[in-house]
């Protein structure tokens, strides 16, 4: 492997290009036209432009990126998260084509990307799942199923991921449609109408296990994230260790994740997803065949440049590391900085990025695609950025975040980077009581105040004053007399 | 420049005593001028709400820019004319900020008497478009007036100065390259009509706003023609079809905000380059003039205790400190710009009218503009000053005065009497600006001794009647005199006549100053050129 | 000088007047000194009533961006004038002939919803095609003349709704 090219965009491809340098790795970033300009193919060694009717579908264009890493002469495909990235078709025709794919085999993305099957497989294999119904042609014995498991239950995609998709039914009235909804939406979304129902565990929190696999038949897990903090199903604060887990909770939630990656066969980096319950029993939720958005925390914590590994497993070769090498030091948080405006639903913003200074210190890091210059769109997913904080323990790492937060510039488009540094400085979040409706239970303190008193002051003072012009206008003496009446 | 030593003891019984003397009248003052500005019959204020129209004074509030000064002119006009029932002869003026800009604001009050104009009204809106082409101000006109008050139209209408003299003043203006703005937020009917005409812009808002020579009754009598006043003369006629007006307007909010975007565009004045400073308050505090000034205008005072609590810094550098000493001259600064201030210590002898001419022309050449702060009883009179040739060298000063190419302003702080008041620049020599304190007084000569010369002529002639007077029938006699003379000589009488451009309290007098010189120098100053003098 | 601010959805009345050693502000009755000094690249310090700070800023035409005090925010100013024309309302519902002509294209019929700027109808006139575009978003209440049609100076083309008053 000499050359690699980057089917992805913005924070990752950068992320994935820094390791690709250090690996002395050639490189070659895909991008539409929108992101011409964009800090990913500033730095890449190439960049090909795909011509495509949206941004997105660019990086969807499986024809195109092989096209491009043909005439690149790019060996390997690495496709990041998101976009293709759990997409087996194109990792078969990666391999096709006779690149190499860095992610799982073509066969384990296929098993592990249909929810349902995954459940089947991973129960067979003796791992705990929820309590579930599978929908079927027999949609009346389904129901009866369904019913079966429980109430308040949970209606996913067969197909979906990343909390698409998803909806609670909390009564038996309400299932049917409920689930005529949710097969319309999912047919909508992932062209494939297939529904389950699970039980739905309250206040759960969720962790997951970062495992890596390489060709030879080695497993090993790089311990957990708790990515309890979410909203909507997407998660927006992510940290290592869980806090909450005992040694012995964590030793048998691990080793159940290397225990799945070995039932399933499976190879490079992977993330197995558990819902726990307060009562400490924790179940299967699926299988992430891809780097993931939080992957940073792992590293941070361990040491271990993730994407180095899966670039080595990739290449055939097996592990470097053995389970005891593998070590957590010190804590680490990563938030997620999304164009969003907090005042009002968390809506998507857009504007252009005018102005961005990274913040630094110990401990610190900011994974971001931005450039000053660049426009934000409604066109891709709202992240901006991550930043990630580490610390000697939680305390210094939530520490060391906050201060990183309040000191990251990043003007032009409206982001939720108050909102998140108000969401660490919660007293229930320094306290790790956390689950997966963290966000709803606390949103009447977490809503950020306006600017008011002398904070208001200061902030006119700088809006009015940085036009020089503003107050020359009035000439003295009138300007010193002020509102002087006779 | 050194600072003026203060000989007042604060809290000497004459100092309290005066102190509160001075406040009353100050009180008074304050009263009779919220009354002018906002009390007005219910019924007017519900007409004009009726009509969807704001107060004059919220229009002005509107127009001005927020956090600036506004020097209000002539307030108490009229007050002692028509039985007291056109405050403000129905006008409002004065010197304030627009987008920026110092102009002259001159707005019809259509909450006294629909905005009519009486012969002091138009005498108002002469004297503020005079103030306009002197001090090269652009005025912003706010329009609300029913035209000339026809009862009293051989008063206003066809004299030199009536109010044929408004709309000359305006294209006099208009040549001199200083634009004015109309904001028609009502009726301008007749005359009135040509205010918006002759303004280089205007805005007219719909609805409320018209401009007509002859409105809807006038015409159906002329006529027979039936026409209301919106399609006579409304804001879609004039912005659309005649363009007589400018810029619609929606609302009156709207209008003013237009009339300050207009304003904004204006080019900003070249000012004259004369050497200012930094401004300093007075070391001294302003508030003590009320006990400097003494309860009765006879009683003498150093006018240097004035002066010391209206220039900065109390800095006085006196001119002649020993010769003539009745008249102080000398330079200071007000608000940072220089100027040379003549005041009277006393009744004006040879000496002190030579050392004021002298000095008057130290200033012209200087390029300082004058200050004169009169409390003056007159030149001196008797067969020795005759001798000495008081008269000429009156009139040497009132020849330098008057021959003044730079700008003088002038304050009378107690007594205006005689040929002082010409010698120390009153109305008639057109200082920029002349504004009085309300204890002082202006006449021909002082009220008592006034008074004893009248009823000293009625006594005689009665007496070659035939009729020899008791002292209480010479008391009947002379206490009606008196009565009159002191009513027709006080301050309320002169700015109800448009004598002085409004009565200040003494403390204000500083900013207004510091506003006028400030005006001043839109204007530059001529070379200096004297009549010849007599030697 | 008065400057119209919105912060959120709060609007800010603030008029800057100079003084010696910078600037002050006046937010209603208080008074305010302040200076501002660009220290490059965007960042500056602030004085305001004797306290210092850092801030970043960057002006992206109405919408100041301010970073300070630890926070992102985005002050959009508002133009004086607008602000009373919009509170005025009253603008006209009716787009007239500026001069007379033939209607050439109807772009839009009763009931279309239209966006600002967009072409309603075109005349021609003298040779010229001129277009007779939306004054603000709303729908079509009228199209007075068919095409082809001729009309007079100030004929009436096309008409919107009226504005709900707000």
């Amino acid at each position: 492997m000499k050359k690699v090219l980057i089917a992805n965009r913005g924070e990752i491809a950068v992320r994935i290009l820094r390791t690709l340098r250090t690996m002395g790795l050639e490189s070659v970033v895909v991008h539409h036209a929108a992101d011409a300009a964009s800090l990913a193919v500033r730095e890449a060694d190439e960049a090909r432009e795909i011509a495509a009717a949206t941004p997105v579908a660019a990086y969807l264009d499986v024809a195109a990126i092989l096209a491009a890493a043909r005439s690149s002469g790019a060996d390997a495909i690495h496709p990041g998260y998101g976009f293709l990235a759990e997409n087996a078709d194109f990792a078969e025709a990666v391999e096709r084509a006779g690149l190499t794919f860095v992610g799982p085999p073509p066969r384990v993305i296929r098993l592990l990307g249909d929810k349902i099957h995954a459940r089947e497989r991973v129960a067979r294999a003796g791992f705990p799942i929820t309590p579930s119904a599978t929908d079927s042609s027999d949609r009346t014995a389904f129901l009866r199923a369904a019913r079966e498991v429980g109430f308040p239950l949970l209606v996913k995609a067969a197909a979906g991921g990343g909390g698409r998709g998803m909806r609670i039914v909390r009564s038996p009235d309400a299932l049917e449609a409920e689930l005529e909804t949710a097969r319309r939406e999912a047919e909508r979304s992932f062209q494939d109408g297939r529904v389950y129902v699970e039980r739905y565990v309250e206040r759960p929190r969720h962790i997951e296990v970062q495992i890596l696999s390489d060709a030879h038949g080695n497993h090993l897990h790089l311990g957990e994230r708790e990515c309890s903090v979410q909203r909507r199903f997407q998660k927006i604060i992510e940290e290592a260790p869980a806090p909450v887990l005992t040694a012995a909770q964590r030793r048998r939630l691990c080793e159940a994740a290397v225990g799945i990656a070995r039932a399933v066969g499976y190879r490079n980096a992977g993330t197995v997803e558990f819902l726990f319950a307060p009562s400490g029993e924790f179940y299967f939720l699926e299988v992430n065949t891809r780097l993931q958005v939080e992957h940073p925390v792992t590293e941070m914590v361990t040491g271990i440049d993730l994407v180095a590994e899966q670039l080595r497993a990739a290449m055939g070769e097996p592990l470097s590391l053995r389970q005891e090498d593998v070590v957590a030091r010190g804590h680490a948080l990563e938030v997620r900085l999304c164009a969003e405006d907090p005042g009002s639903g968390h809506t998507p913003t857009t504007g252009e990025v005018a102005l961005l200074r990274a913040p630094g210190g110990p401990g610190v890091r900011f994974d971001g695609g931005l450039c000053e210059g660049q426009a934000v769109t409604t066109s891709f997913d709202s992240m901006l950025a991550k930043l990630i904080a580490h610390g000697a323990d939680r305390a210094q790492a939530i520490a060391r975040m906050r201060q990183a937060l309040r000191d990251l510039v990043l003007l032009g488009v409206a982001h939720n980077g108050a909102y998140l540094e108000r969401v660490l400085g919660h007293p229930a979040f320094a306290s790790a009581d956390l689950h997966t409706h963290f966000l709803e239970q606390h949103a009447a303190d977490l809503a950020l105040p306006g600017a008011a008193g002398p904070d208001l002051v200061t902030l006119l003072a700088a809006a009015v004053l940085v036009d020089p012009s503003a107050g020359a206008d009035v000439p003295e003496p009138y300007a010193s007399m002020g509102e002087w009446r006779n | 420049m050194r600072r003026i030593q203060s000989n007042v003891d604060t809290r000497s019984e004459t100092f309290l005593e005066n102190q509160r003397h001075n406040r009353r009248l100050i009180d008074e003052l304050r009263r009779r001028q919220e009354e002018v500005r906002f009390r007005r019959p219910q019924r007017d204020i519900d007409r004009l709400t009726r009509q969807k129209k704001l107060l004059v004074r919220d229009r002005l509030s509107l127009l001005l820019d927020p956090g600036t000064p506004f020097l209000e002119l002539s307030t108490l006009a009229a007050n002692m004319a028509y039985d007291g029932e056109v405050p403000g002869a129905g006008q409002v003026t004065g010197i304030g900020m627009v987008a920026g800009r110092e102009v002259v604001i001159r707005a019809d009050d259509a909450s006294v008497k629909g905005g009519a104009w009486y012969p002091l009204s138009v005498k108002k809106i002469v004297r503020a478009l005079d103030i306009a082409i002197e001090n090269r101000l652009p005025v912003v006109h706010i329009c609300d007036s029913a035209g000339g008050f026809l009862p009293l139209q051989a008063d206003l209408f066809a004299d030199r100065y009536y109010a044929g003299r408004m709309f000359r003043n305006q294209c006099a203006l208009s040549k001199m390259g200083v634009p004015q703005v109309a904001i028609v937020v009502g009726h301008c009917t007749a005359g009135g009509a040509y205010i918006p005409a002759l303004s280089e812009y205007s805005v007219i808002v719909r609805g409320t706003g018209a401009i007509f020579l002859g409105g809807p009754p006038l015409v159906k009598a002329a006529t027979g023609e039936v026409v209301t006043a919106d399609e006579l003369g409304g804001c879609d006629l004039h912005t659309q079809v005649s363009g007589t007006a400018d810029y619609p307007a929606a609302s009156e909010p709207e209008a003013i905000a237009i009339a300050r975007d207009v304003v904004a565009q204006l080019r900003r004045p070249t000012k004259t380059d004369i050497d200012t400073a930094d401004a300093e308050p007075p070391a001294y505090d302003p508030e003590e003039l009320y006990g400097i000034v003494p309860r009765e205008v006879k009683v003498q005072f150093d006018m240097r205790e004035i002066i010391a609590r209206l220039v900065d810094g109390s800095r006085f550098h006196e001119y002649q400190p020993a010769y003539g000493t009745t008249l102080v001259c000398g330079f200071a600064r007000i608000w940072g710009y220089p100027v040379g201030i003549l005041a009277n210590n006393g009744v004006l002898f040879n000496d002190s009218s030579l050392k004021g001419a002298h000095f008057i022309e130290l200033c012209n050449h200087n390029r300082t503009p004058l200050v004169f702060l009169q409390n003056i009883t007159g030149y001196m009179v008797g067969r020795e000053y005759e001798a000495r040739g008081i008269t000429k060298d009156g009139a040497k000063m009132i020849m330098a005065q008057t021959g003044s190419v730079v700008p003088k302003f002038t304050v009378i702080v107690n007594g205006s009497f005689g040929a002082g008041n010409y010698g120390m620049c009153g109305r008639a020599y057109d200082p920029r600006l002349l504004f009085m304190w309300p204890q002082g007084q202006i006449s021909v000569m002082g009220g008592e001794q006034a008074a004893g010369v009248l009823s000293e002529i009625k006594v005689r002639q009665l007496e070659r009647e035939g009729r020899s007077l008791g002292a209480e029938e010479i008391a009947a006699i002379r206490e009606p005199i008196v009565e009159e003379y002191t009513r027709r000589s006080s301050a309320y009488y002169s700015t109800s006549e448009l004598w002085d451009d409004g009565l200040l309290d003494p403390v204000d007098t500083r900013n207004a100053l510091a506003i006028a010189l400030s005006c001043s120098l839109n204007t530059p100053f001529a070379d200096p050129s004297y009549g010849v003098f007599r030697f | 000088m008065r400057r119209i601010l919105r912060v959120a959805d709060q609007r800010h009345e603030v008029l800057v007047l100079p003084s010696r050693e910078g600037r002050r502000l006046l937010l209603g009755r208080d008074v305010h000194p302040a200076s501002l000094r660009a220290l490059g690249g965007g960042e500056y310090r602030l004085e305001v009533d004797g306290m210092a700070h850092r801030a970043w800023i960057a002006v992206r035409g109405d919408a100041i961006h301010v970073h300070v005090g630890g926070r992102s925010w985005t002050v959009e100013c508002v133009d004086e004038l607008a602000e009373t024309a919009a509170a005025s309302g009253g603008a006209s519902d009716t787009a007239e002939a500026p001069m007379p002509g033939t209607v050439v294209r109807v772009m839009v019929e009763t009931g279309h919803a239209v966006r600002r700027g967009q072409t309603l109808v075109v005349i021609e006139s003298m040779k010229m095609e001129t277009a007779i575009v939306a004054w603000r978003d709303g729908v079509v209440a009228a199209v007075h003349r068919p095409l082809g049609s001729t009309f007079d100076r100030r004929a009436p083309l096309v008409s919107l709704e009226p504005e709900p008053s707000s």
